[in-house]
């Protein structure tokens, strides 16, 4: 047991890390801070789109974080996962050099991360 | 019961996957009528080729045969940029009518998803546990 914790000791530094990152970049989303929204018009998105991402992303660290409910967690990892790989290559699509993608690689790493170091009891298993 | 369900999934799938193929297509294709279409939601020209190969991605992963866990992360792909569209066509003052591809779409991927067979779907330990 004791071993079992100290094992999950990764995936809460990771999942720490990638929840405390979401909250706050959706929490900016939300409230249309400055930086956030010339990034989005940079990036040649629709204001909305803020409103749209910072929903999700409250949802998904809430579903990540609260134990059981194992298929909602898949779906919060597959949409952090869609939105911050769409995030990279929408930097690339823009002309922005790797600089200004890492922010967004380095979420969606410590998305992959903290889904790939899930613990089994946050983990779906096949039963045939 | 299980013939009527079986039925229910294999045809919302097939048109979903109809429905997903053919945008997809034009998408990557950026013919006319999506650039204007996306151009009006006010998104960049380059989503298209985004939305589009996922949307390839997601097809083969719900047809084929097992891998059940990646068939969750295709139908929540799915669910995610259909809903998404349809916040984007409201929140762009678009009439009421032109969320409807979208949502037949979302529509047809909740039908599949909730009809989907038990070799299809994640059945967890957990759950088996309790009944």
């Amino acid at each position: 047991m004791e071993n079992q914790k100290s094992k999950n000791i990764p995936f809460w530094v990771v999942t720490g890390l990638l929840c405390f990152g979401m909250l706050a970049g959706g929490t900016a989303q939300l409230l249309r801070a400055t930086p956030n929204v010339e990034g989005m018009i940079h990036l040649g998105y629709p204001l909305y789109v803020l409103t749209i991402l910072g929903v999700w992303k409250l949802l998904a660290v809430a579903v990540i974080l609260m134990p059981k409910y194992l298929l909602a967690k898949e779906w919060a990892y597959a949409g952090l996962f869609f939105l911050l790989s769409g995030g990279v290559v929408s930097h690339f699509a823009s002309g922005d050099s790797v600089l200004q993608a890492l922010p967004v690689f380095v979420f969606m790493c410590l998305t992959v991360a903290s889904w790939y170091l899930r613990p089994a009891d946050r983990k779906l298993t096949l039963i045939n | 019961m299980a013939k009527r369900n079986k039925i229910i999934y294999w045809i919302a799938t097939l048109w979903l996957a109809l429905g997903m193929v053919s945008t997809a297509i034009v998408q990557l294709m950026q013919m006319k009528e999506e650039v204007d279409n996306i151009t009006h939601l006010g998104y960049p020209i380059y989503i298209l080729t985004i939305l589009g190969v996922w949307k390839i991605l997601g097809v083969v992963t719900v047809l084929m045969p097992k891998f059940p866990l990646l068939k969750e992360w295709a139908y929540s792909g799915f669910f995610f940029a259909m809903s998404g569209a349809i916040v984007s066509h409201l929140a762009s003052g678009n009439p009421i009518n032109a969320v409807f591809p979208s949502l037949l779409l979302l529509v047809l991927t909740v039908i599949s998803w909730y009809f989907r067979p038990a070799d299809r779907k994640f059945n967890s330990i957990n759950q088996s546990i309790k009944t």
